[in-house]
């Protein structure tokens, strides 16, 4: 079924935010993993709009948001909502007193036409690795569509994991949990009423909050995760004998997140271990590539020397179309670099940044077309209007292989003597813990 | 400030014909990529964005959406093998034995000497 045309234009937009706001989202789910039909999809909700962005970018059909109802009430911004079929929902914290009749009905109807719902059911946006209590509504919503008559419904779990969420040009992913078959589940338990069952509500949000777990980072702590991630690295570089130069994000938090759900008995000396190799390592001025090379455990990385020159090369070649972008584009970037760096909450930034750098590259991008058509005719206005993409992304690339170069330089020391004997021991010490936690 | 007409030209060739003809070559590729586009269309598309260059705006306003998880291709590395064992596993897809097995092949034993 295809969306209506406003809706059809917030996703481009959306697709549009996301490829400008990441420099790499990686999107993880089981092989196979079907996505007809109606579904309710259920996010950990880290990065306010940002999360929204991201999903709308990896689904292949745009979803019914399912959002809190202040968002109608701010001016202009307000509008937004109902016209991409947005669903208010009610809560009593935000002051309101309305019933949520209208969201159930609304959200059962999307799913009868096998439409696809997104709500965050935790319900609030926050700071820590991992989720807040996950609440009713998603089960509610769900029970109530299928005793309302939808049949073959799918709750699909999506979890949304970034490098920085408040960042510009970072890394993100988007996993994909395995979808609950609610009928399957409901005829497990036998017969189960609509929303109104407070013992199958209580028992489907149960298996959901368990899904979203699975699929979304729920780390006790920062410092946890970044271990954790330190030891999946380890475990990749091991399982390919000449590995690539760099490891994916969305690798290292799918196995990080294995990790952490392993017995407490495993997993906590394996976080002390793999904290004190990663000090060690950055201590050194290497990397666990390098240490693992120096071990004579994997050969240098594919392409290793050629891709240096070659990512020079391409950064030499775009450096004068990225200095103009870097002119053309110096407003937005401005207010980007501001918005990412406002002194608020990360979620509240993770908010801003998408909306600030969608609304004024798009700005920019207008008055830069309309000055060229109006000062050079049709022509100059149609080279204008191809020419700021590839000049914006020229930049891009330039900054973001400067940074990879920069990086690779600084970590090029290959580790000798004691040094890497005491690293190879930790390293040994960490893949042994690491694969039996695994 | 030389003002030849030769610098002029370099100047348009590097600014605004080197660019809009690496654009036209990333239309021409997304073109030739569509999965679900009849061959008839991507010529005529091809065509039509090569003749009358702002048909490419055109090309790039209307252009078929996927999602990533449509585009993205499937991974068959080492590393992807190893995330899709979890993965697979994590879904009930691979009972213990099994999941034990798959990282048993996956893991390399200890070199009995290094890779030199």
């Amino acid at each position: 079924m295809s969306a209506p045309p406003r809706r059809n234009l917030a996703q481009r937009l959306a697709r549009l935010a996301a490829n400008l706001v990441y420099r790499d989202i990686d999107l993880q789910r089981t092989p196979g993993i079907d996505l007809d039909g109606p579904i309710l999809a259920v996010a950990n909700h880290f990065g306010g709009l940002a999360d929204a962005v991201l999903i709308i970018d990896a689904l292949p059909r745009m979803p019914r948001i399912v959002a809190r109802d202040v968002i109608w009430q701010v001016p202009v911004v307000g509008r937004l909502p109902a016209t991409i079929g947005m669903i208010p929902v009610h809560r009593s914290a935000d002051g309101g007193r309305a019933s949520n009749d209208d969201m159930f009905r609304s959200a059962y109807e999307a799913l009868g036409g096998d439409e696809l719902v997104l709500i965050f059911p935790e319900g609030v946006t926050q700071d820590v690795p991992h989720m807040a209590q996950v609440r009713s509504g998603a089960a509610r919503i769900a029970l109530g569509a299928r005793a309302s008559g939808v049949a073959g419904l799918r709750i699909l779990p999506i979890g949304i994991h970034y490098e920085d969420k408040a960042g510009f040009r970072t890394r993100a992913l988007v996993q994909l949990g395995e979808p609950i078959d609610l009928d399957a589940w409901a005829a497990d338990r036998g017969e189960v009423a609509g929303a109104d069952d407070r013992t199958a509500v209580a028992a489907l949000t149960q298996v959901i909050d368990t899904a979203l777990r699975r699929a979304a980072p729920d780390f006790p702590d920062w410092a946890s995760a970044q271990c954790l991630q330190a030891a999946a690295e380890v475990l990749l570089t091991d399982v390919a004998p000449q590995p690539p130069a760099a490891v994916q994000y969305g690798d290292l938090e799918v196995l990080a997140g294995r990790l952490n759900r392993a017995p407490q008995a495993a997993r906590e000396p394996l976080v002390e271990v793999a904290g004190r190799y990663r000090q060690q390592v950055r201590q050194a001025r290497t990397s666990d590539l390098r240490v693992a090379e120096a071990a004579g455990l994997v050969r240098a990385p594919v392409g290793g020397r050629s891709r240096w020159v070659f990512d020079l090369v391409v950064a030499v070649l775009l450096l004068p179309y990225a200095l103009i972008g870097a002119l053309v584009a110096a407003l937005p970037l401005l207010a980007v670099i501001v918005a990412s760096r406002w002194r608020t909450a990360p979620a509240v930034r993770a908010t801003l940044v998408p909306g600030v750098a969608l609304l004024t590259f798009l700005l920019e991008w207008g008055v830069f077309s309309w000055q060229s058509l109006r000062d050079g005719g049709w022509d100059t206005g149609t080279v204008a209007v191809l020419l700021f993409p590839f000049l914006v992304g020229s930049l891009f690339v330039v900054a973001e292989r400067a940074t990879v170069l920069r990086t690779r330089w600084r970590s090029r020391r290959s580790p000798a003597g004691e040094r890497q004997a005491s690293l190879a021991a930790l390293r040994a010490e960490l893949a042994e813990r690491g694969w039996a936690a695994l | 400030m030389n003002d030849s007409p030769w610098a002029s030209l370099t100047a348009a060739v590097v600014v605004v014909l080197v660019p809009m003809l690496v654009v036209w070559m990333i239309v021409v590729v997304d073109v030739l990529r569509q999965p679900r586009m009849s061959p008839a269309r991507k010529a005529l598309w091809i065509l039509a964005c090569s003749l009358v260059w702002p048909v490419q705006i055109l090309y790039l306003l209307l252009r078929p959406q996927q999602g990533r998880i449509e585009r993205e291709p499937v991974r068959t590395d080492a590393h992807a093998q190893l995330v899709t064992t979890v993965l697979e596993r994590e879904a009930g897809l691979l009972d213990g034995a099994d999941y034990r097995a798959r990282l048993a092949a996956l893991r390399p034993s200890p070199p009995p000497e290094p890779i030199r």
